[in-house]
């Protein structure tokens, strides 16, 4: 299995006590996702639906690859890439 | 906790400039429905070591693909605007920055040292400028429940909004900002809470004097 360097954003950053960037083991993000649940609870529903998928507020990048356009949670992590954890910058505008 | 945000007062020059176009243009145009005065930016900066301040560094400017991302408009479609009204559905209303561009700025920033804090952006007095059928609702300088939703949803620390207002025949404006709401509580618990802004002003004045 890989180890996976998963970079997290300062939306993330109370999961991990403020640490940006951690090392997660798996081979598929599916893996990693688990891996980050197990070592900072709360990440699995922070990135996936009550249903398992890809939350829309939040995009996956490994390395350059949203994984949103690829194999999803069955993307291959192989040791050595880095996960980008990307929260939606989003808002509104009524009174 | 963040509770305070520091920053240098010109930080929000080019975010401004762009605020008072779009503004003056929807003026212009005479319909706001059509031209929503919209402004937004990605706040950069880093975190203070007496851990309850951020200081902020940059703005920076993104795409905005609230009109065109797949997954954007299934939001909107299928969350925002069943739970938060049919004004939503104006495609000029809210912005979603491109994703790519949030992580092309991410990475900009931590070249130089910096990190995402958030975003700032623009609320227009639209009891005074806004179509006809909305001009009883008043301006309120507190998040709206759709902010709470996206504050709470993309969990960024730093939420900055800039309330605009026509009077005397010119434009004020002034900020408000917010942390999220916990991601946990379901908006049933504790809800945004504000952060203090500060401007230099030392600074002020000596950039004054050169």
């Amino acid at each position: 299995m890989g180890m996976v360097k998963v970079r997290v954003p300062t939306a993330m950053r109370p999961l991990t006590d403020g640490t940006p960037e951690v090392t997660i083991e798996g081979a598929t993000l599916r893996d990693v996702i688990d891996g980050l649940e197990t070592g900072y609870p709360g990440f699995r529903e922070r990135l996936l639906s009550e249903e398992g998928t890809l939350r829309r507020f939040v995009n996956i990048y490994v390395d350059e690859d949203d994984v949103r356009f690829g194999e999803g949670l069955d993307t291959p992590t192989p040791s050595g890439v880095t996960l980008w954890l990307v929260p939606a910058v989003a808002g509104g505008s009524l009174p | 906790m963040n509770s305070v945000a520091l920053m240098d007062w010109w930080m929000l020059t080019d975010f401004l400039d762009e605020t008072i176009h779009q503004y003056r243009t929807s003026l212009m145009t005479h319909n706001t429905e059509q031209h929503v005065p919209r402004s937004w930016g990605l706040l950069l900066g880093e975190f203070c070591d007496d851990g309850e301040a951020m200081r902020v560094r940059e703005v920076s400017f993104g795409t905005n693909v609230r009109e065109t991302d797949e997954t954007v408009l299934a939001e909107f479609d299928e969350v925002i605007i069943p739970c938060f009204g049919k004004p939503y559905a104006n495609g000029g209303r809210g912005f979603w920055c491109s994703n790519l561009d949030v992580l092309r700025i991410t990475r900009e920033a931590e070249a130089k040292g910096l990190e995402v804090l958030g975003s700032i952006h623009s609320h227009p007095d639209w009891h005074r400028i806004g179509p006809e059928h909305e001009r009883e609702l008043r301006i309120s300088q507190v998040p709206t429940p759709m902010d709470e939703y996206l504050f709470r949803n993309t969990g960024w620390p730093l939420n900055i909004i800039c309330y605009l207002e026509s009077r005397d025949n010119e434009i004020f404006h002034t900020l408000g900002a917010w942390s999220p709401p916990s991601f946990t509580d379901n908006g049933n618990g504790s809800g945004v809470q504000p952060i203090t802004i500060r401007f230099t002003l030392a600074r002020r004045a000596l950039k004054e004097k050169v």
